[in-house]
């Protein structure tokens, strides 16, 4: 690892500490930290303060940091596999997918499958059903632009069959639902942490084996193999741990557009590298810092308004698209 | 012994027979070149050999091993192969590019040694090209990046170097400065070097040995420069 790298890791690592406290304070300065260790270690159910930290601002802090580290990371898997720039979980319809098997199982009504695993469940399975097909498409199509108009239709083919779904439920499952849609870091409890913790570290470990295989894929799949890497096996664990991380987070936070697909470019520009060890890091550490800043803004505006978390990162996130379209396009 | 690939009553196609290769023995220390019309299987053999698409029938050994029952990684370190063209990657520079032609010797996580690294700079001073290595793979032109994925090639250490029309974008003095390279690296490595080509008077003043798909029987054929006339390659092949 070059040293400016390190540098600017280490840069982006103070940052996120600092924000991660930031973001854990309610967006304030003035910082308890004696509050915040003891509300997750030495936990006192009497006192209400300690409730909020453990129960609230904990677990919307820490999945800010998964989120947008899993998505950036999923988006950064997608775009070295498809060698596309533009590629990412929303955009090949891969969050669509979840959202779809989310919708079935929450607006069918039935008990089991409205319950958190049944939720995660699904998008897990959405996630990576709709992965395959892309995978499907993308021996048909041999256009980078052609792939992500497929996923395009995918989406809106989902959405359409969402809003009939619609049609048909009860009021509170749709609100369910919709809320859900919106996108949000404030679903998920102190208990579901462990779960999704598990699920994100076994994605993470499952890295350390595509490291290698994504620096060769960067010349092309048969220039990966004819360099002794056996690319049938690799491919589906790339596209298994991308569809692992975009079907936990949008189970957990709803479909949430822009960060997997703008911030492994801008770790590209930031970091000049094709070594994935280095862009998995920096997209992982600017994906989470991208999110929390754009929690913070829905924070801060919440006393006045409640703008849903997609409304914020898309806000970010079409500039720098635009900018990716023209400088690469 | 100099004999290093040998075929026997092979096949070469993929759902119809291209051509066939009755016999024939390939020799370490040695450039082939391969000529035949557009289509004729030159880039389906190359493949064929490199395992990423299978045969008809037939065996082809390497180094007295059959081709098929060698892993990828084990193949890796037999056989390399330069594209006609590489495109360059953004933010992937000369001395990272080659450095991954060492990728069949790293670690599960691709980590390069000190030997690694010394290795892939001395190719660099071999082939006068260290003004590359701090370069951007995007911003080299068409014959920079040809020599480099050369250099890449011969950071595998492999027995055998396979080059599809290695020539075929570059302009004529970069043509010359490649197969000059590829006649003494054939025999200074004393390794197996085909390049497949349609420049045929090039190939005649630095290739030793011709392989021939003949038009007409589809056939390959072997045959020695020496006795070798354009016109006679022509009317084989064309």
């Amino acid at each position: 690892m070059k040293i400016s790298h390190r540098k600017i890791i280490l840069f982006l690592t103070i940052c996120l500490v600092f924000l991660s406290f930031l973001h854990l304070n309610n967006g304030k300065f003035n910082f308890d930290f004696g509050l915040i260790f003891k509300s997750i270690f030495n936990f006192n159910d009497s006192i209400q303060q300690e409730i909020i930290f453990r129960e609230i601002r904990f677990p919307r802090t820490i999945i800010a940091i998964f989120a947008g580290a899993g998505l950036s990371i999923a988006g950064l898997l997608l775009q070295t596999f498809f060698n596309n720039p533009l590629a990412g979980p929303s955009v090949l319809g891969i969050t669509s997918g979840s959202s779809l098997f989310v919708a079935l199982s929450v607006l069918s009504g039935f008990e089991l499958f409205s319950t958190d695993l049944g939720i995660t469940f699904s998008a897990l399975f959405g996630a990576f059903a709709f992965s395959l097909l892309i995978l499907l498409f993308s021996y048909f199509v041999k256009s980078a632009v052609s792939l992500l108009l497929i996923g395009m239709m995918l989406a809106s083919f989902t959405s359409a069959i969402i809003q009939i779904l619609q049609l048909t439920t009860h009021a509170n499952q749709l609100k369910v639902f919709t809320l859900w849609g919106f996108g949000s870091l404030q679903q998920i409890s102190f208990n579901q942490l462990f779960f999704v913790s598990i699920v994100f570290l076994l994605g993470i470990s499952l890295l350390t084996i595509l490291i290698k295989p994504l620096n060769l894929l960067v010349l092309g799949e048969k220039q990966a193999q004819i360099l002794g890497i056996n690319i049938s096996n690799f491919k589906f664990i790339i596209i298994g741990v991308s569809s692992l991380f975009a079907g936990l987070i949008t189970a957990y936070c709803g479909p949430i557009s822009f960060i997997g697909l703008a911030v492994p470019n801008i770790c590209k520009q930031l970091f000049k590298t094709q070594n994935h060890l280095i862009l998995i890091l920096g997209s992982a550490l600017i994906g989470a810092l991208l999110l929390l800043i754009c929690d913070l803004i829905v924070m801060y505006l919440e006393p006045n308004m409640l703008i849903p978390l997609n409304g914020i990162t898309a806000l970010i996130g079409s500039p720098i698209v635009v900018w990716i379209i023209l400088k690469k396009f | 012994m100099k004999e290093l690939i040998t075929f026997e009553n092979v096949e070469i196609g993929f759902k119809e027979t291209l051509f066939s290769i009755p016999k024939l023995n390939l020799e370490r220390g040695k450039l082939y070149s391969l000529i035949g019309k557009n289509a004729a299987g030159k880039s389906t053999f190359f493949q064929s050999l490199l395992g990423i698409i299978p045969f008809k029938s037939g065996t082809i050994n390497i180094n007295k091993v059959e081709i098929s029952s060698i892993s990828a990684l084990e193949k890796a370190k037999l056989i390399a192969f330069v594209a006609s063209k590489f495109d360059g990657v953004q933010h992937l520079y000369g001395l990272e590019y080659v450095l991954l032609g060492r990728s069949p010797y790293t670690n599960f996580l691709g980590k390069t040694s000190e030997n690694d690294v010394e290795i892939v700079k001395s190719i660099f001073q071999n082939l006068q090209i260290t003004h590359l290595e701090q370069k951007e793979t995007l911003k080299m032109s068409d014959g920079e990046r040809q020599i480099l994925s050369l250099a890449k090639a011969l950071a595998q250490e492999s027995k055998v170097i396979l080059l599809d029309e290695p020539s075929a974008f570059l302009d004529y003095s970069n043509r010359i400065k490649v197969l000059r390279l590829l006649k003494q690296i054939a025999f200074e490595k004393d390794i197996c070097i085909i390049q497949s080509s349609h420049d045929l008077e090039i190939c005649l003043e630095y290739s030793t040995d011709f392989l021939i798909i003949n038009s007409k029987n589809r056939e390959l054929i072997l045959t020695k420069n020496s006795n070798l006339k354009k016109d006679f390659l022509i009317e084989t092949a064309f």
